[in-house]
């Protein structure tokens, strides 16, 4: 997530853009927002893309992807890449921290 | 088994913290969505 944000620019100009998604309550997700900095910023609450949240009906959107954990009841941790025909490119989901952001510019510039 | 490059993207509208996103509004860009297990984690 922090990648994502230190990132942003750079995913912009590949006229990419980001959404997060976890299965938490959108308050949830507002108060997480809100206690973000900016690196070189007293600024808090600046996330520049959609937090969005999968609370209710629970999981749907996560078990449409096929990411839901249904032991935990959370998103597994996982990153799509999709087209601007609203085809998947590429998928990966992963059991520590997704992938620094250079592998997925790089992937975004192959498609 | 995630879903895999080839198979169009569910559709969806969930509400945001900046307001609610649906994915076919995006249509013409690409959009990376990051699934996340809980917000106060990292990554």
């Amino acid at each position: 997530m922090r990648g994502f944000r230190a990132n942003y620019e750079k995913f912009q100009d590949l006229n990419t853009e980001i959404v997060e998604i976890s299965c938490d309550p959108l308050p949830v997700q507002k108060a997480w927002v809100a206690s973000m900095k900016t690196e070189g910023s007293d600024e808090y609450g600046q996330v520049p893309f959609p937090v969005a949240s999968d609370f209710w009906p629970h999981g749907e959107v996560t078990k449409a992807f096929d990411v839901f954990n249904e032991e935990t009841g959370k998103a597994k941790r996982s990153v799509f890449i999709i087209d601007g025909e609203g085809m998947i490119r590429w998928s990966n989901v992963y059991t520590d921290s997704i992938p620094a952001s250079g592998e997925l510019l790089h992937e975004i510039e192959n498609l | 088994m995630a879903l895999q490059a080839g198979t169009p993207a569910p559709d969806f509208t969930l509400d945001a913290h900046s307001g609610a996103i649906k994915l076919s509004d995006l249509r013409g860009k690409t959009v990376v969505i990051g699934f996340h297990p809980a917000s106060f984690t990292g990554g």
